[in-house]
């Protein structure tokens, strides 16, 4: 399967939650930087029903002038809003639908997962032991028939895992796998970090360390590189890293208040027809009905009517990168409203998941597709070539096609091609080299699960092969496929001795490719910002590149034919371009009265619906800016920047903890907890909000009242680690070292692999002169962070002492 | 009505006649050998005969047969001599019976508007006589009263009548004054023969000299006989014909663009020479109808019974799409209606069809958004007044159409309707039926289709070769315009401008490959109007590619280097 697994540079972390609180470590010489990032994948949006809170009045002390417009406020209510209770799963439509069913019942959808009794396990769940450096898995078979983990290390006590849920089978031509999940005690279902790959035949995890997937060898150490301890949780999670809904159906995932747990919720871990048709049960219903023929809504949109993009929207929510606008998402929703996905784009160029051609640089879905000359300039969408029922191949017209490696899937409307097909291809025909796909989608190892592992899909930006161009941008062209021992200049000089010169980049392709980060702000706004283009996905990349390259708040000497340029971009149609480009300028220039009421105009020409999406966007596009201004030092930068964000969307959580964060870095206390404050009149159920809180407090050594907010984030949500850590750092500090060592060992407990826990834990035995303890929680830390200088300090002391005592 | 018997009434009159001008002379007889008029013109008797003496098939083919018509309706080649325009201008606006002896054929309304009658008038008004006889001087005035009392008691009022006297067997001659150009009614009745070859009028006066370049009088005074009958018949004036004049003057006076030449390819495209002798230059032979034979297994018989009692446009602009082709109203009665229909169903009172199931409204709705956003349907086709005007409405087919013929259509287009420009639409399976479905019972409203003005849309007259240039007139220009400016008559309708092929500034950007396909697959696959169908299924390879040519032609520009230069294998 395709999931998602790649290391933390895929993920954009707007929302900051500087949960542990940095100690001053009076005792030992621990950790000189123990700030611990819990990563959160997405922007928090807690967009909802919360009273309304006007923070630009409130900031900017009134400073505006009557000549300015006050933005208009986002609007609430989403047209559709689909609950959980309006899915009827796969087997009510099978009645009606059979023939479908039945096509979709043995389809890569219909055996995408599910319970291991219903799908085909392919992992091989032997009993043989494999080993780690530090730990042994067993995957075996329970004599009740379940599938079983069983987890050995050599500080931690013996763990098993019961496969609840079975992801992928192995289906993909270009490497295939399939991943367990096991329920959690917190009530989560979570990814186990040990996956089969089909061709392989291996048990493999994955390491971030730029190596990507790789077998489970005895030179591997299990620790949070490799994911472990299982930390993925299915659906999306504001606060942990998530599958999103991709891989099941209509999940559903949030943390349940009152019962104080999470609660998960699917149909099936099978991609069902409502995945995509959205909730049935108005459908069924209707039909079930006497005059249901009479009827002009039968409760579902007919798909086959939607136009190109809309189409490809029922395909993008789970094949492509997205960011999180809202948690929430099931299918029926509008996914503009709860995903943007063009902001993966938004950062620096390193951080850009595509290459400026569209094609996959680390990671990516078939989102690539935005970046073809069959979809820019033509009407492609994923329905053009994949039977959405069975997964088999097709033409444009519907007509069945024999395999995916089909010419009619492109000369059916390639028709000129097909005509002398060695003309065009100069391989023999019927050799593989003359197919369309082998040169125009050859299968690309994704880069970022490395090279032991084979996870090939096939470039869906559906390029020319160039390969002096594809090697300058680190991809192997579809000619080295095949002739891996030829020469780039070979290949080259080949491809030009018989195409001659070759159809140019689109114009928006070859200025990503011109463009150097060495240039004037000037230049860089001629060449990113062109005045009109139809590579919308492009254009995108362009005004990213050139957003965080060169903007700052407030620029006063900007000049005005860049301000322009972006000017023109806020009428685009796209909701994401039109979006960033609208949060731009108010970044830029919001102070200049015209600019203000130029934004304010638009969004209050705008239909609700767009202005919802817009003012999302834009809200959460500043504090993707406002993120890379703080990796800087710049924190006066951001926090202007999240206060603009919060301008256009006052009640946003994630933007104000961030802020707080900021402001908190600043030493500027008093604001950092006022702005907290009033996260808390929104929702004072915001566990990350007193865990905020507290951390402020105990910073400025109000010991007791930062307990308390600690203690109210922990009665909210008893399975956050690190509130169990901040409450012992409380201890510690105060001194009640015993107590201290309680609250670590539940923090370990529940996050055991939170480094940080057992180093401090480590440091708390000592304190107490339990220098066994001491040792093995001090070995846990450094499984977990062999690099930390303090817990190595620990270490060699304990083993001197030892060895003095012994 | 029509059932009285001609033979009876006429041959006896004839032979009264012809010894009334002959008799007591020894001068050899007047060679009256001139088509005779034909006894079994009669009374139809068979649903075959009201077919055939209407004149069906000389538009809608399907049989072949002598063509009799012409023998009947007035021979057109020198129109001009003979007619006054304001006479042809207001008989083309509103035609009226005039002969009385040519059995249940007629002078259908082909609904010309006033433009459309004009363009004929100034074509019909230059067909003038270049006379290679030798006709006496008949410049004196004549007498009226004489001519008058001539009439009266000569052959002429046997056959016609004048100012209400004589016999209206052949036509009534009052109005001759409004409609006659003087000089050419005394050389008529001089030598009808010369004039008209196949005219029943006998001349009474006249006959040829032997090589046939002149005249000599058969009777005493005949120049004088001719100067008097003349004036008397053309004294005799319709009651509107200041009126008709007026409107003819003024009508001709606010258009001065329309020419002999548009007049010129309306009589072609109206298919006037299946009835009426004229020159080459009016001449079209394509079939400008269906062919009648297959009428049976397309058509419902309700609906045709409708449609022939008062037909309307079902293709607004020609059979032939852009060929401007009516069919005309014949004013028909019960009973032709009647035999008419039977003659068409050969009897067969059921039509069987399978029976195919109205979709549910939801279907319904989804067709129709595939129609309007993603099919090609109409580009060509109108569904309630909206879209193409080069194909049938598409509102509620049931009541027109044979559902198991519609089906075919839709399924192979080439296959049930050989000929058709329509090409097959490839779609899934599922979707074809329930488009078909939709299309037989879709509750659009039929619109009443009126058929575009010839003057303003351009007519295109078909070629059957198939050359490049031909295929584009008869299937590309008539959106794209006959030189590529995007100006064909149905351009208009369509919600997108259609490509311009003569604009070589889009068209250099555009590779020979990118045509090609855009003609193969449709205007859809490359992000262009969805009403631009695929031709792949239609075109031969080669035909496209010559299209292609074609369209460089037009454009007179070249594709992008980089377009042409894969180099060929070796």
């Amino acid at each position: 399967m395709g999931k998602k697994k790649t290391h933390k540079a895929k993920a954009r972390v707007p929302r900051s939650k500087e949960k542990q609180v940095q100690e001053d470590a009076p005792v030992s010489k621990i950790s000189t930087n123990l700030k611990l990032a819990i990563t959160a994948l997405v922007l928090a949006g807690i967009f909802g029903v919360f009273y309304f809170v006007d923070f630009s009045k409130s900031d900017k002390q009134e400073k505006e002038t009557s000549l300015r417009k006050p933005f208009p406020s986002m609007p609430t209510n989403q047209t559709v809003h689909v609950t959980f209770e309006d899915f009827v799963g796969a087997e009510a439509c099978s009645s009606c639908h059979s023939d479908i069913y039945n096509k979709w019942k043995t389809s890569t959808h219909g055996q995408a997962g599910g319970s291991p009794k219903d799908v085909k396990v392919i992992g091989y769940f032997d009993g043989i032991p494999r080993k780690f450096r530090d730990a042994v898995l067993t995957p075996y078979r329970a004599e009740n028939g379940d599938y079983m983990f069983n987890l050995k290390t050599d500080d931690l006590p013996e763990q098993t895992y019961k496969v609840d849920e079975v992801v992928g089978g192995g289906h993909m031509i270009g490497g295939g796998t399939q991943t367990y999940f096991s329920y959690f005690p917190d009530g989560t279902l979570r990814m186990l970090p040990f996956d089969f790959i089909r061709d392989e035949k291996v048990w493999f995890g994955e390491t971030s360390k730029g190596q990507g997937w790789v077998p489970i060898t005895p030179d591997r150490i299990i620790d949070k590189e490799s994911e472990w301890f299982p930390s993925r949780l299915l659906g999306t999670h504001l606060d942990r890293q998530n599958c999103q809904e991709c891989h099941g159906s209509q999940i559903e995932a949030k943390f349940a208040l009152d019962k104080k747990k999470y609660v998960t919720n699917f149909m099936t871990l099978a991609i069902n027809c409502e995945s995509c048709h959205g909730p049935g049960k108005e459908h069924i219903q209707i039909v079930s009905g006497s005059d249901w023929k009479e009827k002009s809504s039968l409760g579902l949109k007919p798909l086959v009517t939607f136009d190109k993009d809309g189409s490809l929207d029922v395909c993008f929510k789970c094949h492509s990168l997205k960011n999180v606008l809202e948690p929430g998402f099931l299918p029926g929703d509008d996914l503009e409203e709860y995903y943007a996905v063009k902001f993966p784009i938004l950062g620096f160029r390193k951080e850009n998941p595509y290459l400026p051609d569209g094609r996959v640089k680390e990671f990516a879905y078939q989102l690539t597709h935005l970046s073809s000359d069959c979809y820019i300039n033509g009407s492609m969408t994923c329905v053009s070539c994949h039977d959405p029922h069975e997964q088999s191949y097709r033409d444009t017209n519907g007509q069945v096609l024999a395999s995916p490696f089909d010419d009619g899937q492109c000369t059916s409307c390639h028709a000129s091609k097909a005509i002398n097909p060695t003309a065009h291809s100069f391989h023999l025909i019927d050799s593989k080299g003359s197919q369309c796909v082998s040169c125009h989608m050859p299968y690309l190892q994704n880069q970022a699960m490395g090279t032991h592992l084979r996870f090939a899909r096939s470039d869906h930006t559906i390029p020319i092969p160039r390969p002096a161009f594809d090697a300058s941008i680190g991809i192997e062209s579809a000619c080295i496929q095949c002739h891996s021992d030829k020469s780039v200049e070979f290949l080259q000089n080949k491809v030009t001795e018989w195409y001659g010169e070759l159809k140019p980049h689109n114009d928006m392709v070859e200025r990503l490719i011109e463009f150097d980060p060495s240039m004037s702000l000037f230049e860089a706004s001629k060449v990113l910002l062109p005045d009109s283009t139809n590579h919308v996905i492009g254009q995108m990349a362009g005004l990213s590149e050139f957003a965080f390259d060169y903007l700052r708040p407030e620029m006063k000497d900007i000049d005005a034919e860049t301000v322009n340029r972006i000017k023109n971009y806020i009428n685009s149609p796209d909701v994401d371009v039109q979006s960033v480009a609208m949060a731009s300028l108010h970044l830029i220039q919001d102070s200049n009265d015209e600019i203000h009421n130029l934004l304010v105009d638009k969004l209050n020409q705008m239909e609700e619906d767009r202005r919802r999406k817009i003012m999302k966007r834009w809200s959460s596009a500043l504090p993707i800016m406002a993120k890379k201004y703080e990796e800087k030092g710049n924190y006066n930068e951001a926090i202007e920047t999240y206060r603009k964000s919060l301008e256009i969307v006052p009640d946003n959580i994630g933007v104000m903890i961030n802020m707080a964060v900021a402001y908190s870095t600043l030493n500027q206390n008093a604001a950092a907890n006022q702005i907290l404050d009033r996260a808390i009149k929104i929702n004072a159920n915001d566990y990350d909000v007193w865990l905020n809180k507290g951390n402020i407090l105990f910073k400025t050594n109000q010991n007791a009242k930062a307990l308390e907010a600690y203690k109210r984030a922990n009665s909210i949500n008893p399975w956050i680690g690190s509130s169990y850590f901040n409450i012992g750092n409380y201890y510690y500090k105060e001194n009640n070292i015993n107590e201290a060592i309680v609250w670590y060992r539940k923090a370990v407990e529940i996050e055991p692999n939170m480094a940080l826990g057992y180093l401090f834990l480590a440091r708390s035995y000592i304190k107490v002169q339990d220098y066994k303890n001491a040792f093995t929680s001090v070995k846990s830390g450094l499984r977990l962070d062999p690099g930390d200088r303090a817990g190595n300090q620990i270490l060699a002391d304990l083993q001197s002492y030892f060895a003095r005592s012994n | 009505m029509y059932k009285i018997s001609y033979n009876l009434i006429l041959i006896a009159p004839i032979i009264v006649l012809l010894s009334a001008c002959t008799g007591g002379r020894n001068e050899p007889p007047i060679d009256v050998s001139v088509t005779p008029f034909k006894a079994q013109i009669s009374a139809a008797e068979s649903p075959k005969d009201y077919i055939d003496q209407l004149g069906c098939l000389n538009c809608h083919g399907g049989a072949t047969l002598p063509n009799e018509l012409k023998t009947k309706a007035p021979d057109l080649s020198l129109a001009g001599s003979r007619f006054k325009p304001e006479y042809i201008f207001n008989y083309l606006l509103n035609p009226t019976q005039v002969r009385n002896h040519i059995g249940l054929s007629r002078m259908p309304n082909f609904g010309f508007d006033e433009r459309e009658a004009l363009a004929l008038t100034h074509y019909l008004s230059s067909k003038r006589a270049v006379q290679h006889v030798q006709f006496p001087d008949f410049s004196d005035e004549g007498n009226v009263r004489l001519g008058e009392k001539e009439f009266n008691e000569q052959a002429c009022s046997t056959c016609h009548m004048a100012n209400g006297r004589g016999n209206n067997v052949i036509s009534d001659l009052s109005n001759m004054g409004s409609k006659l150009n003087p000089e050419w009614m005394k050389q008529f009745i001089a030598a009808p023969a010369a004039f008209q070859k196949e005219s029943i009028m006998p001349g009474f006066l006249y006959h040829f000299n032997t090589d046939s370049t002149a005249l000599i009088s058969s009777v005493d005074n005949a120049e004088e006989k001719i100067e008097n009958l003349s004036a008397y018949l053309l004294s005799l004036e319709a009651p509107d014909h200041d009126e008709q004049l007026d409107k003819y003057e003024t009508i001709k006076e606010s258009n001065p663009e329309i020419s002999v030449e548009l007049g010129q390819i309306i009589y072609q495209a109206q298919n006037c020479s299946g009835c009426h002798q004229s020159n080459p230059d009016g001449e079209w032979k394509e079939m400008v109808a269906p062919d009648l034979m297959t009428i049976k297994s397309r058509i419902n018989k309700s609906w045709l019974a409708e449609y022939v009692k008062k037909p309307h446009a079902v293709r607004p602009f020609g059979f032939y799409p852009g060929s401007g082709s009516r069919m005309p109203n014949f004013n028909l009665t019960e009973i032709e209606i009647e035999n008419i229909v039977r003659f068409i169903y050969n009897e067969e009172n059921n039509q069987k069809q399978n029976h195919i199931e109205a979709p549910s409204r939801f279907v319904s709705n989804k067709i129709k958004v595939l129609l309007d956003e993603k099919l090609p349907c109409l580009g060509c086709h109108s569904l309630g007044g909206q879209g193409g005007k080069i194909a049938p409405e598409l509102a509620n087919l049931s009541k027109r159409l044979n559902s198991d013929y519609l089906a075919a259509v839709v399924t192979d287009p080439a296959v049930a309707m050989p000929g058709t420009i329509m090409p097959k639409i490839s779609m899934p399976e599922n979707m074809r039926d329930q488009l078909i479905g939709y299309l037989l019972y879709n509750k659009d409203t039929v619109a009443e289709g009126k058929y575009l003005s010839l003057v303003d849309h351009p007519i295109t007259l078909q070629d059957a070769s198939l050359t490049p240039e031909s295929i584009y007139l008869s299937k590309c220009a008539i959106c794209h315009g006959e030189k590529g400016n995007a100006n064909g008559f149905n351009a208009e309708y369509l919600a997108t401008q259609p490509t311009k092929h003569a604009d070589s500034s889009y068209m250099t950007r555009r590779p020979d490959d990118t045509l090609f396909d855009g003609v193969f697959a449709g205007g859809d696959i490359l992000n262009r109007s969805h009403l631009m169908p695929a031709w792949g299924n239609a075109l031969s390879n080669d035909e496209i590619k010559g299209l292609v040519t074609y369209m460089r032609g037009l454009c007179n520009c070249s594709p992008p280097k980089w377009s042409t230069d894969n180099k060929k294998l070796k």
